[in-house]
């Protein structure tokens, strides 16, 4: 058996050689100058957070927010409607979606998100870049540990519509076997674990 | 796709011709090959895999009808609608009243080889629906009008340099000369698709009786696309794609992704259960599931045959395929190709139309050896054969070659004889042997006797 710090070694190294950044973060206050300064890459970054509690519970959008941000609030109802009528220029011209992660898996570094706890599957899909916040004790050693999870009753609600396993950023080698990264979905993908 | 299969013999032939094809084939097979072989070395319990998996499969295949009619269940009670088709024609008029019934014009495709099984594209353009395949490979060969040429890799055949020239013209873009600018054309070319799309189109790599999840893998993220924002999405699947539970499915991810490309998983799993929620921001409105027949019962009720159901589309086969190597996807003038394609086409399409495709190969068995539910190719490839011989599909010299072999191995002066006179042949014609190889001081059994002089 593996420690958490053992798993978490495991799950960057994975991560890393997918061509993923991986950071932690031992306070809030470290999360925040890190979010801060990915965000800060982009000249007038438009950034998308996602709505689950947890993420909720650490304001973000009051310290994301500054001059030249922009920043859509997740979930307002009116939100919600204008997306759900297919109204997506907004959703389209967003550079930063920042989700938060229900397990991560440590043998193949991979990434899962719930559509249900994440309130959909859009942020970690149409932004160029992906940061994901993982809570430290949500990486589990192998997709063995997961189905399990899955199938437990308390899980239910939060599985949603559509359970997605992210294993680095979207990719493809279509042309000559070249990889290139951001195909289709995010370029880049940041990983920041959450050891507090 | 146009069905092509009695024109084997001259596809072969001009792909043969075509060196910069021979280039591209050799460099990505070898290439795809490494990943794939060390991707095993490093997972030694992948064999172990491979066999539960064959056992899976055969178990799904004794059970087909109750799996499905578990499927059936278990996905309705999660909003999903149902239909089946017993063959390709009923699945795209299915396809084309959803289209008609909800006015759309325009539909977005994730990579399905069952919609190109189906010829699902031509339909649509025919009744003047605007379809886009997404998939970068896909989207290439659709705009360079041609069937794909490998399951996984469908514009393994093209060079960078013709993808540039082809998206200049068709799009209208400068010529770009890297890979990661021309991959960018296509995204920002179909990102409004999807949003503007009525319907995304999918296929499914599995789908869970047990709980009705469908099962889709990829690596660009363009099947999330296309099955997240069109209001409604239709995956189309062959009746085989079913397995029991997600036990079942826990053994397929270990080895599907890393039999494909080399990899761990694929960049993106997504587990649908169901249209989109209420309470989340995307997801489609509608989610329809084809159950697609399309002769696979007829393969099912062949034993001997049956084990060409278990076929994950991986295409390890083909890469692995020295014939494959060679000759390219579009030779063999069907959806499937390689040694998976050569055993599915002639109990798909008729014996005798396809009966070339068994015949080109050398039986080396590279492909049973690299399948991740280890399906006996070469087996069911000589079962082919056997068959095509007895409707007759043998030309004349073909026979009398046959006949001068069995003479030789049932008399004992006859099999002496061959290697001398073989030899003497390759003495007086050299040109019929053009790899130059030198002969031998002595045959094999004038060596062994004199070796061996008891």
């Amino acid at each position: 058996m593996k420690t958490r710090i053992e798993l978490l070694e495991q799950l960057e190294e994975e991560l890393t050689a997918l061509r993923s950044r991986v950071y932690r973060a031992y306070s809030k206050e470290e999360l925040l100058s890190l979010l801060n300064s990915l965000v800060d890459t982009f000249p007038t970054p438009k950034i998308a957070l996602e709505i689950r509690p947890w993420i909720k519970s650490f304001d973000l959008d009051e310290h994301l927010i500054k001059e030249n941000r922009q920043l859509l609030h997740l979930p307002s109802n009116e939100r919600r409607k204008a997306l759900r009528e297919n109204n997506w220029e907004a959703a389209c011209t967003v550079q930063i979606g920042i989700s938060g992660a229900d397990y991560a898996l440590a043998d193949t570094g991979t990434l899962v998100l719930f559509s249900g706890s994440s309130g959909g599957r859009w942020i970690s899909l149409t932004p160029n870049v992906h940061i994901c916040l993982l809570p430290m004790e949500r990486i589990l050693p192998s997709l063995d540990d997961l189905f399990p999870l899955l199938a437990q009753k308390e899980n239910g609600a939060a599985l949603g519509s559509a359970i997605t396993f992210i294993t680095g950023p979207s990719r493809t080698a279509d042309i000559e076997l070249t990889l290139v990264m951001g195909a289709h979905g995010p370029k880049e993908l940041h990983v920041i674990t959450l050891l507090y | 796709m146009k069905t092509k299969t009695e024109q084997f013999k001259t596809l072969a032939e001009k792909a043969l011709g075509n060196t910069a094809v021979q280039e591209a084939l050799a460099r990505a097979c070898g290439h795809i090959g490494r990943m794939r072989s060390n991707a095993f070395l490093n997972y030694p319990e992948g064999e172990t895999l491979r066999d539960q998996a064959h056992q899976i499969k055969a178990g799904v295949m004794e059970n087909l009808e109750p799996l499905l009619d578990q499927l059936e269940a278990s996905a309705r009670a999660l909003g999903v609608t149902i239909h089946r088709s017993a063959d390709a024609e009923d699945a795209r008029r299915y396809i084309l009243e959803l289209i008609h019934s909800r006015n759309i014009s325009l539909v977005v495709k994730g990579k399905s080889m069952t919609t190109e099984e189906i010829g699902l594209n031509a339909e649509l353009e025919k009744n003047q629906v605007e379809v886009w395949e997404t998939d970068l490979g896909e989207f290439i060969v659709q705009l360079a009008e041609e069937p794909p040429s490998h399951i996984i890799a469908p514009a393994i055949h093209k060079s960078q340099k013709e993808i540039a020239e082809l998206f200049s013209k068709k799009l209208g873009v400068p010529l770009y000369d890297n890979a990661e600018d021309l991959t960018m054309v296509a995204r920002q070319f179909l990102r409004e698709k999807y949003f503007r799309a009525g319907m995304g189109i999918s296929g499914v790599n599995f789908a869970v009786a047990e709980n009705g999840t469908l099962v889709l893998i990829e690596n660009e993220g363009n099947g999330r696309l296309s099955t997240t924002f069109p209001p409604l999405h239709v995956a189309v699947m062959g009746i085989e794609k079913v397995i029991p539970g997600m036990k079942e499915l826990a053994v397929f991810l270990k080895i599907l992704a890393r039999s494909a490309t080399g990899q761990k998983f694929s960049t993106y799993m997504s587990f649908l259960q169901g249209p989109g929620r209420p309470a989340e921001d995307d997801g489609p409105k509608e989610l329809h599931l084809i159950l697609l027949d399309n002769g696979r019962s007829k393969i099912l009720n062949d034993l001997e045959l049956r084990p060409s159901l278990y076929c994950l589309r991986c295409g390890a086969c083909l890469t692995s395929c020295p014939v494959y190597q060679r000759i390219g996807g579009h030779a063999y003038g069907w959806v499937y190709s390689g040694p998976i394609g050569a055993t599915l086409a002639p109990q798909y399409l008729g014996l005798l139309r396809a009966k070339d495709l068994p015949m080109a190969s050398t039986l080396c068995g590279a492909c049973a050896s690299v399948c991740p539910v280890r399906i006996p190719l070469p087996d069911l490839l000589i079962k082919l054969r056997q068959r095509i011989r007895e409707k007759g599909g043998m030309i004349f010299y073909e026979k009398a070659f046959m006949k001068v072999w069995s003479f030789t191995q049932n008399h004992p002066f006859g099999y002496g004889a061959l290697p001398v006179l073989a030899r003497k042949g390759m003495k007086i014609f050299p040109g019929l042997f053009p790899q130059g190889m030198p002969l031998s001081e002595k045959t094999f059994h004038q060596w062994w006797h004199d070796e061996n002089p008891d």
